[in-house]
C-alpha cells in the first residue's frame, strides 16, 4: 500500500484516526465500567462512587453468583448449547453450500429459490411452537439447536465464497481420482478457512446470545443458558415495591451481580475472537467482491 | 458428480429427521446441568431425606398423581429440586409436579405461546398477574372455585365471614367465578413515615405532625447538613408526591371513598387535595429538599442517598427501615431508622389517613381445566393444609431441624444457615428449599425473621389509633367492556396528569394559579375524564347494590 504523504491525506488519517479513537472509547468505557462495578464492594456501589477503576476491591458478587448454582450451570448449559449447535450449523451449512455452489447442479436454481424465500417469510412463533412440540422436541435440547440448523444468510455468504473457488481445482482432483467428498473434504474446505472461521464465530455468537428459545422451549429452568438468567437478572433487578427477603445483603449490590453476571457472559467471547481475528477480516470480505 | 451432490442434499434432510425425531429424553442436557449443581442438591436431598424420614407422613392417598406446574421465577430464585415441597407433596398428598419454570419478565409471551399450543401444564403455582388469570378464566382455560372452597375449610377460616365474602367479591371474575385461591394478607398497613431516628436524637430534631412542620423540619436538615436530600424519593412523580398526597387525604389518584366524608371520588387527580399536595411538593423541589433529579430518578440513585448518609426522611414502607440502616452504616455506625406510628396530615384536628390494605393479596394457585378430578381434590387438600398452623409454619419456615429450630420460649427461629438480615445475611433464602413460593398465609415467625414483623407493628399502631383514618375499599364492578375501555381512558388520562403534575412540581406552571390549574382539569377532560369518571362511578353504584 502507497502511504499519502500530502496534507489532504495525512489529515484525512488524523481525522480517521481520531473518529476510531472516539469509537474505541465509546465502546471500551462501558466495558470497562461494568467490570470496575463487578470488582467494587456493594457500599461504593450504592453511594454510587464507581467510575472507571473498582472501589473497595471486592469479589463478592462473583462469590454470590458462582454459589447460587444458577449462574455456574446456566453457563455450561450455554457452551454446551453453543458448541452443538455450532457443530450442527456448520456440518449443514458447509454441506448444502457447496452442492449449490456448483452450477451443474440439478434443479439449482429452484433450490436457490426455496431457500431465498425462508429469508422473508417465516411461520411465526406459535406455528414454530407447535412444529417443534409435534416434532418432539419440545424441553429437548433439539429444540435450541435443530430450528436453526441452518441459517439462509449464513448459507448465500457460505456458498458465494465457494462459488469463487477455481472449478479446475475440482477438475484436476478428479483427474487423480477424488471422488466428491474427497474434494469437498480435502480441497474445498481447506482452502475456505477464513470463510469457515467467519460463519463459525456468525454461529457461536448467535447461539451464546439466545435467550428466547430456551424460555419458550425448556420447561426446567435449570435448563437456561446464561443469557436467559442474566435477562432475568437485568430486566428484574430493579428493586420490588416492598422489601424482599433477600434485598437486605450488606456485602453483595444487586448492581454487583447485574455486573459481575454480565461479565461472566462476555469472557468467553473476548477469549475467542483473537484466536479467530486473522480469518475474521479476510472472512467478512466474502461477498462483496465478485471475480 | 450430480448424483453425489443430490446426495449430500438427501444426506443433510435426513440428518435433520432423524434428529427431529428425538423423543422428550433430554438426559444428555440434564447430565450437564446436573454436574455443576449435583453436590449442593446431593447435601439438600441428603438433608431434606433425612428429615422426611423421621418426619414421615404417611399419605391417605394410594396412587400417585403426576401433574404438570407453572412455576413463575423472578430474577433467579429457582429452588433446588427436589425441593422440601416436592418432598411434602409426595409425601402427605401423592403427588408428583413436574415443574415448568416460567420467567415472570415473559409471562406474557410465554403463557400465550403455552395456551395457543395447549402445552399448558394442570397446576399455575401462584401466579401473580391476576388480570390475566381473571382473563384466563374467563376463557375456559381455569376451573371455577366457588363450588370447592367448601371443602376447604381451614383456607376459609384464614378469614371472617364478612372478609371472606368481601374477598370473594374483590377477587372474582366478571363472570362471578373465583379463578384463583387468595392469599391472606398479614397485615393491613404498610407504609408511614421512615426517619433517621440517631440524627433527629442528635439535633434535637422533632417529628412534623403537619405539612408545615414537615417543611420547617426540612429547612432545619438542609441547613445543618447541606449536602444532605432531606426526603428523597424513589423516582418518579407519583412517588414524589406521595406522602404529601397521603396528608392532604387522597387516598389514590384514581377512584377512592373519602375517609372523612364517605363520598365516592371518581379521580384524585382533580381533587383539591392533590393540588395542594402539589404546591408543597413544588416548594420542596424549588428549596433543594427532594432529589432534584427525581423524574429520572432510580433505584440506584435513590440508594446511592442513603449509602452516603444523605438521606433522612421519607414516606415509605416501615420495613425499609432495615434496608436503609444496612445502606447508611458503612457511612454511619451509630444509625437508627424507625417509623413514626401516625402520618402527616393537612388538618391535624381530625386526625390523619393511612393507606388501609385488604385483607388478601391477589395471588395464589390456579388449576386449569387439564387437571383430573383427584388432581383438583388433592391439590385443594393441599392449599388447605398449608392454610393450617401446621401446613403454613412448613411454606414459611420449612422443616424443623433442617430449615429451622425451636427455641426454649417457643418461637421457631431459621437455623445458622439460613438467611437472616443480621445472623447471616447471606444465608440461604427460603426459595432454595421450595419455600414461600406458593404460601396461602404468612406466620408470624417468618415475618419476624425476616424483617416484615414492622408490618404487623405498624397495622397495629393504626388500628388501636383513633385519628386514624382510612378510605373503606370497595369492589369495582365493571362489564368486561368497560373494563377495556377504562384501562385506555385511565392510560391517556395518567400520561396528561403526568405531564401536568411535572409542571407543576418544577415551577413551569404555578398550581396556585386558578387558570393553569383549569387548564390542568380541561386537559384531562379531554383525555377522557368525563366518560371515565361515569364508568367509575356506575362501577362503584353497582358495588353499592
Amino acid at each position: 500500500m502507497v502511504r499519502d504523504r500530502s496534507l489532504s491525506g495525512k489529515t484525512f488519517t488524523v481525522v480517521v484516526h481520531v473518529v476510531m479513537l472516539f469509537v474505541l472509547l465509546v465502546t471500551l468505557l462501558p466495558v470497562i465500567h461494568v467490570l470496575s462495578i463487578s470488582f467494587s464492594s456493594a457500599a461504593a456501589i450504592n453511594r454510587g462512587e464507581v467510575g472507571l477503576w473498582p472501589v473497595e476491591l471486592s469479589v463478592s458478587a462473583y462469590t454470590a453468583i458462582f454459589s447460587t448454582g444458577n449462574v455456574p450451570r446456566s453457563f455450561f448449559n450455554s457452551v454446551y448449547y453453543t458448541v452443538l449447535g455450532t457443530v450442527i450449523n456448520m456440518v449443514l451449512t458447509t454441506m448444502m453450500a457447496y452442492p449449490l455452489s456448483r452450477p451443474h447442479l440439478t434443479f439449482r436454481k429452484f433450490y436457490n429459490v426455496l431457500i431465498l424465500i425462508t429469508m422473508f417469510f417465516s411461520g411465526g412463533l406459535i406455528p414454530t411452537f407447535l412444529t417443534v412440540r409435534n416434532l418432539g422436541l419440545y424441553d429437548t435440547v433439539w429444540a435450541i439447536v435443530l430450528p436453526g440448523a441452518i441459517s439462509t444468510w449464513n448459507l448465500i455468504i457460505m456458498r458465494t465464497f465457494f462459488m469463487n473457488l477455481p472449478v479446475e481445482l475440482e477438475e484436476s482432483a478428479q483427474l487423480d481420482g477424488a471422488n466428491d467428498l474427497t474434494i469437498f473434504s480435502r480441497i474445498i474446505l481447506p482452502l475456505s478457512k477464513a470463510s469457515i472461521a467467519t460463519i463459525t464465530l456468525f454461529y457461536a455468537v448467535s447461539h451464546w446470545n439466545n435467550w428466547f428459545n430456551a424460555m419458550i422451549y425448556f420447561k426446567s429452568s435449570k435448563s437456561y443458558p446464561l443469557q436467559t438468567i442474566l435477562r432475568s437478572i437485568v430486566i428484574n433487578n430493579e428493586m420490588s415495591e416492598e422489601m424482599q427477603v433477600d434485598e437486605v445483603i450488606d456485602s453483595v449490590s444487586a448492581e454487583g451481580i447485574k455486573y459481575s453476571t454480565l461479565v461472566v457472559s462476555m469472557v468467553p467471547m473476548l477469549v475467542v475472537y483473537p484466536f479467530i481475528q486473522k480469518y475474521f477480516v479476510k472472512g467478512v470480505m466474502i461477498g462483496s467482491l465478485k471475480g | 458428480m450430480k448424483k453425489l451432490m443430490s446426495l449430500l442434499l438427501i444426506a443433510c434432510m435426513l440428518v435433520t429427521m432423524v434428529a427431529c425425531s428425538g423423543t422428550d429424553d433430554s438426559s444428555s442436557q440434564a447430565e450437564t446441568s446436573q454436574s455443576a449443581t449435583s453436590q449442593a442438591e446431593e447435601s439438600q436431598a441428603e438433608t431434606s431425606g433425612d428429615a422426611s424420614a423421621e418426619d414421615s407422613v404417611a399419605s391417605e392417598y394410594a396412587d400417585t398423581i403426576t401433574m404438570g406446574a407453572l412455576y413463575e421465577v423472578s430474577k433467579d430464585r429457582i429452588p433446588d429440586r427436589p425441593s422440601l415441597v416436592d418432598d411434602m407433596l409426595k409425601e402427605r398428598f401423592n403427588v408428583v409436579l413436574e415443574w415448568n419454570d416460567i420467567q415472570n419478565s415473559a409471562f406474557n409471551d410465554v403463557i400465550n405461546t403455552m395456551l395457543a399450543s395447549e402445552e399448558y401444564p394442570e397446576v399455575f403455582w401462584n401466579l401473580n398477574h391476576e388480570t390475566e388469570v381473571k382473563n384466563m378464566g374467563l376463557d375456559g382455560y381455569l376451573v371455577a372455585l366457588n363450588d370447592y372452597l367448601d371443602s376447604m375449610p381451614d383456607y376459609k377460616a384464614l378469614w371472617s365471614e364478612e372478609d371472606f365474602q368481601t374477598m370473594l367479591e374483590f377477587c372474582s371474575a366478571s363472570d362471578g367465578n373465583l379463578y384463583y385461591t387468595p392469599t391472606q394478607n398479614y397485615r393491613s398497613a404498610s407504609m408511614s413515615w421512615i426517619y433517621r431516628k440517631s440524627a433527629f436524637d442528635a439535633n434535637g430534631w422533632e417529628l412534623p405532625t403537619t405539612p408545615e412542620e414537615l417543611y420547617d423540619l426540612l429547612t432545619q436538615i438542609k441547613a445543618a447538613d447541606p449536602e444532605s436530600v432531606p426526603m428523597p424519593t424513589r423516582g418518579g412523580w407519583k412517588n414524589a408526591i406521595q406522602g404529601m398526597r397521603v396528608a392532604y387525604d387522597v387516598t389514590s389518584l384514581e377512584s377512592y371513598v373519602d375517609a372523612y366524608t364517605g363520598e365516592f371520588v371518581p379521580y384524585g387527580y382533580t381533587t383539591d387535595g392533590l393540588r395542594e399536595a402539589l404546591r408543597w411538593t413544588n416548594i420542596f423541589y424549588e428549596d433543594g429538599l427532594i432529589d432534584p433529579e427525581f423524574v429520572t430518578g432510580d433505584d440506584n440513585q435513590w440508594t446511592s442517598f442513603y449509602a452516603n448518609g444523605q438521606a433522612y426522611i421519607e414516606y415509605q414502607y416501615v420495613e425499609r427501615t432495615v434496608w436503609a440502616e444496612t445502606n447508611m452504616s458503612p457511612v454511619d455506625a451509630e444509625v437508627d431508622w424507625e417509623f413514626t406510628d401516625y402520618n402527616v396530615s393537612s388538618d391535624d384536628n381530625e386526625g390523619y389517613l393511612y393507606e388501609h390494605e385488604n385483607t388478601f393479596f391477589p395471588y395464589g394457585y390456579s388449576f386449569t381445566d387439564k387437571i383430573s378430578d383427584e388432581g383438583l381434590t388433592r391439590m385443594l387438600d393441599w392449599c388447605n393444609w398449608i392454610s393450617t398452623d401446621e401446613g403454613a409454619t412448613f411454606m414459611c419456615m420449612g422443616v424443623e431441624g433442617v430449615t429451622y429450630q425451636v427455641n426454649d420460649d417457643g418461637t421457631l427461629q431459621f437455623m445458622d444457615h439460613m438467611y437472616h438480615d443480621t445472623r447471616n445475611p447471606e444465608g440461604e433464602q427460603p426459595w432454595k428449599y421450595g419455600m414461600y413460593m406458593g404460601i396461602l398465609r404468612q406466620t408470624e415467625d417468618y415475618t419476624r425473621e425476616v424483617g416484615k414483623d414492622t408490618n404487623i407493628t405498624i397495622s397495629e399502631e393504626f388500628a388501636a389509633d383513633s385519628n386514624a383514618h382510612y378510605s373503606p375499599a370497595y369492589p369495582e364492578q365493571y362489564t368486561t367492556e368497560e373494563e377495556s375501555r377504562l384501562a385506555e381512558l385511565d392510560t391517556q388520562i395518567e400520561d396528561m396528569a403526568g405531564e401536568y403534575i411535572l409542571r407543576f412540581i418544577m415551577g413551569e406552571l404555578d398550581v396556585t394559579d386558578d387558570n393553569a390549574w383549569n387548564e390542568y382539569l380541561a386537559a384531562l377532560d379531554n383525555a377522557g375524564l368525563q366518560e371515565a369518571s361515569e364508568i367509575r362511578t356506575n362501577g362503584y353504584n353497582a358495588s353499592q347494590e
